[in-house]
């Protein structure tokens, strides 16, 4: 079905409103205002399951959290979810709609760095907290302004990168090819593999070649993959979402065997439908995927009925087969983390709610026990010893390693 | 009217005509030249106006064509930079856009000169990034296109506007640009053309002499290329066409007094031409009125003296007037037409003089005629008719008077008919009418009144009317006692005129043929007549008219009136008057009926001789019943001619065969008077045999219920005869058949019942005798499930194959299949079906007995596995020891042995191929490659065993050979490789050892000439099953597969004691041991010999 661009528009609209009227805490609490928490995500993207995963995430623990009664004494939390389309000055127009109401306490982005990057400045100016699952551009977190009100609980650039880079070390491999998106987070990831090469005194790592790929245009992939071998990488670095990571995995499996290089991927391919894209060609090439959470190692009681609901939601056999599961957690840790701050600050001022974020008390997660989760001086969620590095199996699941 | 000008116009009135003519032809002239000039000059006007007006569109459109082109690539440009990739990227990269979009925006804005601004814009409207913005261009601006740029969003397609910057007419531009991971619009590229620059880039060197302008539909001139405006100009508008709606037209001026410049030289030169045409028009109408005006004035004379009666005094015609000068000839013609009114009058004169005379002659013949009719004895009464009154009679002559007693004075003015008839209607005119009067004094009279009319041939009116009254009273009595008689006739008498008319016919022509006397009279009597009857008759009626004929007396076919015929004999005479013929008197006689009689007497005699089936009829009141009829098919049975026939009794067919019990048969039937069908051995005349099949049926009168005749059919029923008698014979030559068929035949009927099968399906598939007939298709599959082997697969009949609908394909090979049966015997049945398509039997199915192919083939699959077995064997030893011999180096005492066991295989090998090879050999050449020779017995024996090396550890050869053996035809090489093959064998089946014992048997059991040598030996022995398979070929009675053989030795010894005229006999028993004799033929000369040399001890 193809709707005109206003119809689509009114379409949204209609999403956003039913999503409100149905919300079940309308009648569980009565006449009480409900806090508003809102979702920015590329729903309209038909390759992205990662806003399916977020919004999945946020929804459960707001089930959770309604079931228990809600936030200041029996308001209920409520969704408002806005489309960015994956397009940066969409994402900072719904950021501006969510900021005009007073009861919108903060919103969780999607996975689209470039998209959060561009709402940052006016995030600031709204004055309203970011909580990042996914988008890992370090810039989001690292951006230079006080007060802060951008929090993660997802993988940075930097931290991914790292672990892809000490698995590689790890693995003897030395002549490194960079495959990165000609986007924000493209620089982001050249810049933190630059600075962590450059910050090995022994010189064990080089990087040989950086190619650079334009969003959305994927079909000169494997020609870079092509000029990055003449140049003799042994390891493929790569940043790309699904479509592009998919393109290359497709042109690896019809080349010969010598020419076929380790991938090392960030997370943007488990952004999406990536095994399915692939195909047989996922099982001719070796690719570690980097990751923040997985049901595999989903922590508590929460962890687990959070994966139970999972399965259920989207009517897969296996925890591990749920899509872009490595959002689901850290979305429901944020909102769990986000309400505790709305509850410690006893209303819905947003300054002083991002102010209770930096001094949560301990609580126990499903990706982590955070203890705190963030800092006045620590905005990042997570460390370098919560990155996970995954394989898919013959059965296209991610199973860590 | 002012009086000046009525003075003129009197005087011009009265001005002689050649002026008046000149004047007018003058004014006439000058009327129709200047609106013709006027006309020419404002046509032409039209036509400079129209070329000048073709001259601009062509200009226009030019110039149109070019700047669509030139806006349309501009166009393009911005559209096909917006599907760029290189903007969808910049729409999700804010951070790094500003490297690459800038540059690329900029190399745009070089390359398209007409740009005057350029820029990404998101899906806002919000300009992103700019490329190039000309000065007069301010912020303002950017945002009132943003509202365009977000339609384009909005609408996914590009959106055009025209606007007015700085006095310069701009198109702005905004394209979307599509987000590719999406696949929406998200932003826009927005871009401002100055079409003044485009206009003039694209339309410079297309106008000369004229003016361009670009114009928007408000008409603001913005952009100029030739000419300026100088004010009074003409102008042509064109449209630009489907670009995107955009209200914008090109206009083309030019100066109006330079355009219409020749229109006026035109002008002044049909000025000059039309005043030269004008004075010449003037010379020659003077002269034409001078022409006119001449000759008319002396006619005027002229007629002066015609009025004046002095037609003498007139000038004669003229001699040699020019025919052009038409008033002169006009002149000419009225003095000739004078002329002949004069001759014309003198006629006329002379005519009524002589009129006169004609009228005076005409009255004394009245008068003389008028005394003729008053002497006539016929009544003459004229009867006057005149308008508006009643018709009245004018004269009766004296005739008349006397006919009806009437009075002159009663009768002269009397009303006409009422006169005569009273008030009945008068008598139609020209034709005569009877009138029966009577007269004063009581007689009656009857009169015959003919009427004739009398027209005025100028009016066309009648006027008179003369009536003849004739006296027919006595002719009239005569006449109807002569008519009664007539009327009284059963047959038609006629008269027929000279030409052919009826002229008379009594009632009976109406009564036979259905027409009206009335309607028939006055037709040719050739109208009622069949068309082939006339024709047959034509000659002698032709010759009855000439007067040759005095009488003729034919046949022939009349039409009646509601389209039947009938019959009529008709007998037509002369009638003469005094020699002369009158015409012809006959009689009609109707004699349908009996021709129809005659008709069907002779179609019935037709069909009768027409019929296949001979026929007699005989008649049985004549004394020994003679034949009175026979027809012709009668003939052609029994070879007798008619006349042969007829009056003898039918008993002459029989000759002299009359021991018949059908004879007897016939005439008790006969006695009683009963129809009866018997077959009989009849023998026609040359004596030849035939079956006569005869149906006879009485003829009874019905008046006396007597039997007259004996109707008898015939038939010769010969042919058919031995046709059953073949049949019979063919069924019973197929029912042996099938009996003796050893395969099993079923037969279905279309029922689906058994309804045949033959013995040997009786023995293979029922219970007892008989009782497969009538078993359905499901109850002889269930009986033949019952028999088969349960571990075979079972493949019955299956419904549809069996299926008994006539519309089903016949059946095909494709059905066959084996059935494997257990009882009442164990063997294999090939089966197979076939349509036969007859009621009683639709579908056969045929069992072969197969169990012999069957095992045949499994023989063969047996022998080919140990063939196999065994040729791979050895080979397999020598490519193993001589890959062993390749790789590695041995002594020489061990590779001798590694060679010795090579050769010892490849020996062994070779002698397997040889079986194979002697066999197929045999079998192919038969005794073709045998040399046959005379060779004793014994010596041959003793070499072919000298040549068998038995193992003495294990075996013991005992040969038994007694001295004085006969000689045997044999081949020497043949018949070492036949006992040796039996030693062979004998050696491989003891396998725990014993003797083997070779002796001789001398005498045959059935004293046949031929000498046995036996080879026995004490091994493992075979089953009698076994014993009688094993000169098959390829069986082989050891199926462990631990004794070697190919199962060839046997079958080969076989063959070779068959082309030697012998025979070969195996006796076994299990675990004692098996004895095979080889019976050879003894030689002519040997064979007294070996008896007695037997004989003796």
């Amino acid at each position: 079905m193809s709707l005109a661009p206003g119809g689509r528009r009114d379409f949204l609209h209609a999403c956003t409103a039913s999503l409100l009227a149905c919300a079940l805490p309308g009648r569980a609490f009565g006449r009480a205002a409900p806090v508003l928490i809102g979702v920015d995500a590329e729903f309209m993207d038909p390759n992205s399951t990662a806003d399916d995963a977020i919004l999945f995430g946020a929804r459960a623990a707001i089930e959770d959290l309604n079931a228990h009664g809600g936030v200041l004494g029996g308001r209920p939390l409520q969704l408002v979810i806005t489309d960015n389309r994956s397009v940066p000055a969409r994402g900072v127009a719904n950021i501006e709609h969510l900021g005009a109401q007073p009861d919108v306490v903060g919103f969780l982005c999607g996975k689209f760095s470039p998209v959060v990057l561009e709402q940052v400045p006016t995030l600031h100016a709204l004055r309203l907290p970011l909580l990042a699952p996914w988008a890992a551009a370090d810039a989001i977190i690292d951006n230079g302004r006080e007060p802060n009100y951008a929090f993660r609980l997802g993988l940075s650039d930097t931290l991914a990168i790292e672990a892809l880079l000490g698995e590689i070390e790890r693995r003897k491999l030395r002549r490194i090819g960079l495959l990165v998106p000609q986007t924000a987070w493209g620089r982001s990831c050249q810049y933190a593999a630059e600075r962590h090469v450059g910050a090995r005194t022994r010189d064990r790592l080089e990087i040989v070649g950086i190619e650079w790929h334009r969003w959305g245009a994927h079909d000169s992939i494997p020609h870079s993959y092509r000029t990055l071998l003449e140049i003799g990488a042994e390891a493929i670095l790569l940043v790309a979402n699904e479509p592009e990571g998919a393109t290359l995995v497709k042109a690896m499996a019809s080349m010969a065997t010598r020419d076929l290089r380790p991938l090392f991927s960030h997370w943007g391919i488990s952004g999406g439908r990536f095994p399915r894209l692939c195909g047989e060609a996922l099982h001719k090439v070796q690719l570690d995927v980097a990751q923040s959470f997985s049901f595999a190692r989903a922590r508590g009681e929460d962890g687990a009925r959070l994966a139970r609901r999972a399965m259920q939601h989207f009517g897969t056999d296996s925890p591990l087969a749920v899509p872009s599961q490595t959002a689901i957690g850290p979305a429901y840790d944020l909102v769990r983390l986000l309400a505790m701050a709305v509850d410690q600050t006893g209303g819905t001022h947003r300054p002083a709610i991002r102010e209770a974020l930096e001094r949560l008390p301990a609580h126990e997660g499903v990706v982590r026990r955070h203890a705190p989760a963030f800092t006045p001086a620590r905005h990042e969620g997570l460390g370098k010893d919560e990155v996970l590095l995954c394989r898919f199996d013959s059965t296209g699941l991610l199973q860590p390693h | 009217m002012p009086l000046p000008l009525l003075d003129r116009s009197r005087r011009w009135r009265r001005a002689s005509l050649t002026t008046r003519i000149s004047f007018l032809a003058t004014t006439l002239t000058t009327i129709v030249l200047m609106p013709a000039l006027l006309v020419s000059w404002a046509a032409l006007h039209a036509l400079m106006l129209e070329k000048l007006g073709y001259e601009l569109e062509a200009t226009a459109s030019e110039a149109r064509l070019r700047f669509e082109a030139r806006l349309e690539a501009d166009i393009g440009k911005i559209l096909d930079a917006s599907r760029q990739t290189i903007f969808s990227h910049a729409l999700s990269d804010p951070a790094g856009r500003a490297q690459y979009i800038r540059p690329t925006l900029h190399d745009l804005c070089r390359a398209t000169p007409e740009l005057a601004a350029l820029f990404l814009a998101d899906f806002r409207g919000k300009v992103l990034e700019q490329g190039c913005a000309r000065e007069d261009i301010s912020a303002a601006d950017f945002a009132s296109t943003s509202a365009l740029r977000q339609e384009a969003v909005e609408r996914s397609t590009a959106q055009f506007a025209l606007a007015h910057g700085s006095e310069q007419l701009r198109l702005r531009i905004a394209a979307p640009v599509i987000h590719l991971p999406t696949g929406n619009p998200e932003g826009a590229l927005g871009a401002e053309l100055e079409l003044a620059r485009t206009f003039d880039t694209s339309t410079a060197g297309v106008a000369r002499g004229h003016t361009l302008r670009l114009r928007d539909l408000a008409g603001t001139p913005t952009a100029q290329a030739g000419l300026a405006d100088t004010g009074r100009e003409l102008r042509y508008l064109t449209r630009l066409t489907g670009h995107h709606g955009l209200p914008l037209a090109i206009e083309v001026v030019v100066d109006r007094e330079l355009a219409l410049r020749p229109v006026r030289g035109l002008l002044a030169g049909m000025v000059v031409i039309g005043t030269i045409v004008l004075m010449l028009a003037l010379l020659l109408i003077r002269r034409i009125a001078h022409d006119i005006g001449a000759p008319l004035a002396e006619l005027e004379l002229t007629a002066a003296r015609v009025e004046a009666g002095d037609l003498d005094a007139l000038p004669p015609p003229r001699a040699g007037v020019d025919d052009a000068d038409r008033f002169e000839v006009l002149a000419n013609t009225v003095y000739r037409m004078i002329a002949s009114l004069r001759d014309t009058q003198q006629r006329l004169s002379a005519t009524l003089e002589a009129r006169t005379r004609q009228v005076e002659r005409a009255e004394a013949e009245r008068r003389l005629k008028e005394r003729a009719l008053a002497s006539s004895t016929t009544g003459v009464l004229i009867v006057a008719h005149r308008p508006a009154d009643e018709a009245r009679v004018q004269y009766a002559n004296p005739a008349l008077l006397e006919m009806t007693g009437l009075a002159a004075d009663a009768i002269l003015g009397a009303r006409w008919p009422a006169l005569l008839f009273g008030k009945e209607p008068g008598p139609a005119p020209d034709r005569p009418a009877e009138l029966a009067w009577r007269r004063a004094d009581g007689v009656q009279v009857f009169m015959e009144l003919s009427t004739s009319r009398v027209i005025d041939a100028e009016t066309g009116t009648e006027t008179h009317a003369i009536v003849l009254v004739s006296d027919v009273s006595e002719r009239l009595r005569a006449d109807r006692a002569h008519r009664r008689l007539l009327e009284s006739l059963g047959e038609v008498v006629v008269e027929v005129s000279l030409d052919g008319r009826l002229n008379f016919l009594n009632q009976a022509w109406e009564k036979i043929t259905g027409h009206l006397i009335e309607d028939s009279l006055g037709h040719a009597y050739t109208d009622f007549m069949h068309p082939d009857d006339l024709r047959r008759n034509l000659q002698a009626l032709t010759a009855l008219r000439q007067g040759e004929l005095e009488s003729h007396e034919f046949e022939c076919r009349v039409r009646c009136r509601h389209g039947a015929t009938r019959w009529l004999s008709v007998k037509l005479n002369t009638l003469r008057d005094e020699e002369r013929i009158t015409g012809f008197a006959g009689i009609l006689t109707d004699i349908t009926e009996r021709r129809e009689a005659a008709m069907e007497i002779a179609i019935r005699d037709r069909a009768l001789e027409a019929v296949g089936s001979g026929i007699s009829i005989i008649d049985m009141r004549q004394p020994d019943c003679p034949t009175i009829y026979v027809n012709r098919a009668f003939e052609h049975i029994t070879g007798y001619a008619r006349s042969e026939a007829i009056g003898r009794n039918c008993r002459f067919l029989r000759g002299s065969d009359h021991d018949q019990p059908e004879v007897a048969m016939l005439r008790r039937a006969i006695s009683a008077g009963r129809p009866c069908e018997v077959t009989l051995r009849n023998y026609r005349k040359d004596g030849s045999f035939f079956w006569n099949q005869l149906a006879v049926a009485p003829v009874v009168d019905p008046a006396s219920d007597e039997v007259t005749h004996y109707v008898g059919v015939q038939a010769d029923v010969t042919a058919r005869r031995q046709s059953e008698d073949q049949l019979i014979d063919w069924l019973s030559r197929l029912d042996v058949i099938f009996t003796l068929n050893p395969d099993a035949v079923v037969c279905f009927d279309n029922a689906g019942t058994v309804s045949f099968a033959n013995a040997a399906a009786e023995t293979l598939f029922a219970p007892a005798a008989g009782a497969l007939i009538g078993s359905t298709v499901a109850e002889f599959r269930q009986r033949l499930a019952q028999l088969a082997d349960p571990a075979q697969p079972f493949t019955p009949l299956a419904d549809d194959e069996l299926d008994l609908s006539p519309t089903n394909a016949p059946l095909d090979f494709a059905r066959e299949g084996l059935i494997h049966l257990v009882h009442p015997r164990r063997c294999t049945l090939h089966q197979s079906f076939r349509e036969c398509g007859t009621d009683a039997t639709s579908q056969v199915i045929y069992f072969r007995n197969v169990t012999r192919e069957v095992e045949l083939d499994r023989m063969k699959s047996d022998f080919l596995a140990t063939a196999a077995h065994e040729l791979r064997t050895p080979m397999a030893s020598i490519m193993g020891f001589s890959e062993l011999l390749m790789m590695r180096s041995y002594s020489a005492e061990k590779t001798r042995e590694l060679l010795g066991t090579i050769n010892t295989q490849a020996q062994r090998l070779t002698g397997l191929l040889n079986d194979l090879l002697d066999l197929a050999r045999i079998e192919a050449r038969r005794a073709r490659s045998f040399q046959f020779e005379t060779l004793p017995a014994g010596p041959l024996l003793e070499e072919a065993l000298s040549g068998f090396l038995v193992p003495a550890e294990s075996h013991r050869l005992v040969a038994r050979i007694p001295p004085d053996l006969p000689s045997i035809r044999a081949d020497r090489a043949k018949f070492q490789q036949t006992v040796l093959n039996l030693l062979s064998n004998a050696r491989k089946f003891s396998p725990h050892g014993g003797d083997i014992e070779v002796e001789v048997v001398a005498e045959h059991p059935d004293g046949l000439g031929l000498i046995g040598i036996s080879v026995r030996d004490h091994g493992i022995g075979m089953s009698a099953a076994d014993a009688t398979h094993a000169f098959e070929r390829f069986y082989r009675s050891d199926r462990s597969g631990h004794i070697p053989g190919t199962g060839l030795g046997l079958p080969l010894v076989k063959e070779i004691m068959k082309l030697h005229g012998g025979s070969v006999s195996l006796e076994s028993t299990p675990d004692i041991g098996t004895c095979v004799t080889l019976w050879f033929p003894v030689a002519a000369q040997g064979t007294a010999a070996t008896r007695s040399g037997l004989a003796a001890p």
